[in-house]
């Protein structure tokens, strides 16, 4: 994903102020975050939100950035920062449940949300075997989403994630094994009802 | 092992990273339990699934670009006018400090090592009648102290405070019309001034520092940089030994401080009265 010489220019260049480097940087990256962020968060306009703070982010702090490690993850880093500190701003905020239910003239029923996000074009395409495992990931606290999404879907190495998540390597991988388990064992219930319907 | 701990090696085992003596452990554990063998089943099903996630892509919305670009450049912009504050002034104040500090010890190194900026400034250097003693003129100036050469023949040299030369000028050239001794520093300075084949005149400058002084003793270089320092009051030594070994109490007034220092030796003291300042004049009787 990347290209440490050619990023190590660009890096150099923002790091003196060129923003015409930075936004090379952004168009570079931009497509990768975003289907990170999609999957942590689910939502098209939150996942931009989170796209577009750890963008500011870099912005911020690339004078910082030493290079030791490669610029993505660095920015995965940021970007899993960023979903974190967005979920920790809504979990403060007074919200209301999708799962309210509302009374009409014609009976009760669920109440109706739609989703304000970019929908991507292909989710139609997807077989149901594909959305429960996705709908599963879901499911899982924040960290172990963002391990499974970085391992399984950006494929990123475990070294990789240590190193985003500045954690032990020997952690990051008890950790997914865990994550799998509950996966496993979500997906097994969501077999046995799919079985009985 | 137990079920549980086989539990843990799901990962190891399915990536094929499990050394030896526990793949074999496992195997075993896995052989015994038919639960565990369903569960692990569903875990290999569930590591599949999960691997397709990969193929799977996600089109970004196309103004992604613009919403990013537009978030740097409000940041950009608010860098720029918005005033210090928070991290921004910590670390303004900390380089401004930080400068300060490097100046204070700049002036400081300056002092104690007795390399007296001795600069050539004439045209700016105010022209205040000073006292004159065998053709040296000294008038208390803001900066320092200004010196005027009346001499025309030989050499002048400046001196560090240890005897080691900072400057020379052949007097044939021209006599020295107000050339400042300058002393920017918070320490007192003391300067030697050596006029051809007289004796060296030590020269003591206040610096900017607050005015106090402290019981002491030590040589008359050393008495006359305390009085510099503690009083303000420019100092010149105009005696054979320098060196001479005096000592002082802490006394409010400058006269009665300095008569009973030099008391209990062959030294003349006298409080020169000039349009810049008082200049205190320390010589052999």
């Amino acid at each position: 994903m990347s290209n440490y010489s050619d990023d190590a220019v660009l890096i150099e260049r923002a790091q003196r102020g060129d923003r015409d480097a930075l936004d090379s940087l952004v168009r570079k990256y931009e497509k990768r975050a975003y289907q990170y962020a999609y999957r942590l968060t689910s939502n098209g306009e939150e996942a931009a939100d989170v796209v577009a703070d750890a963008f500011v982010r870099v912005y911020v702090a690339i004078g910082n950035f030493k290079g030791n490690a490669a610029f993505t993850t660095w920015l995965y880093r940021i970007l899993t920062n960023c979903f974190l500190d967005s979920r920790k701003k809504e979990r403060n905020r007074p919200s209301v449940s999708l799962e309210a239910v509302t009374v009409t003239d014609e009976g009760e029923m669920e109440r109706q949300f739609e989703d304000p996000g970019d929908k991507p074009d292909d989710v139609a395409e997807r077989n149901q075997r594909e959305d429960r495992v996705e709908g599963a990931v879901k499911l899982l606290p924040e960290y172990q989403k963002a391990m499974i999404v970085m391992y399984h879907a950006e494929t990123l190495s475990y070294e990789e994630i240590a190193e985003a998540l500045d954690l032990p390597i020997g952690t990051v991988k008890s950790r997914l094994n865990r994550a799998r388990l509950s996966l496993r064992e979500m997906l097994v219930k969501d077999e046995e009802l799919f079985n009985l319907g | 092992m137990n079920v549980n701990k086989a539990r843990e090696f799901f990962s190891a085992h399915y990536e094929g990273t499990l050394e030896r003596g526990l793949k074999q452990s496992f195997e075993t554990a896995l052989a015994q339990d038919a639960q565990l063998q369903a569960e692990y089943r569903a875990f290999e099903r569930t590591m599949k699934e999960l691997d397709g996630l990969s193929a799977i892509t996600i089109e970004p919305p196309e103004d992604l670009h613009e919403r990013i670009a537009a978030r740097l450049d409000r940041v950009a912009w608010e860098a720029k006018n918005a005033k210090p504050t928070g991290v921004r002034a910590w670390w303004r104040m900390a380089v401004v400090g930080a400068t300060a500090t490097a100046v204070i010890a700049l002036a400081v190194f300056q002092s104690r090592s007795g390399s007296t900026a001795v600069v050539n400034t004439s045209g700016i250097v105010p022209n205040i009648p000073g006292v004159t003693s065998n053709d040296l003129e000294f008038s208390k100036v803001p900066d320092g102290v200004s010196l005027n050469v009346k001499a025309n023949k030989g050499t002048i040299k400046f001196l560090n405070r240890e005897g080691t030369e900072l400057e020379q000028k052949n007097l044939e050239s021209g006599p020295i019309d107000r050339k400042l001794l300058a002393n920017s520093g918070d320490e007192a300075n003391l300067v030697g001034i050596k006029l051809d084949t007289q004796d060296v005149r030590w020269l003591a400058i206040p610096g900017k520092g607050a005015r106090s002084i402290v019981a002491g003793s030590g040589s008359l270089k050393d008495f006359g940089t305390a009085i510099a320092k503690g009083f303000g009051t420019p100092v010149v030594l105009d005696c054979k030994d320098a060196e001479l070994q005096v000592s002082w109490d802490r006394e409010q007034e400058l006269m009665p401080l300095v008569n009973k220092a030099v008391a209990a030796h062959n030294l003349k003291v006298e409080l020169r009265k000039a349009n810049g300042g008082d200049i205190l004049w320390i010589q052999q009787n």
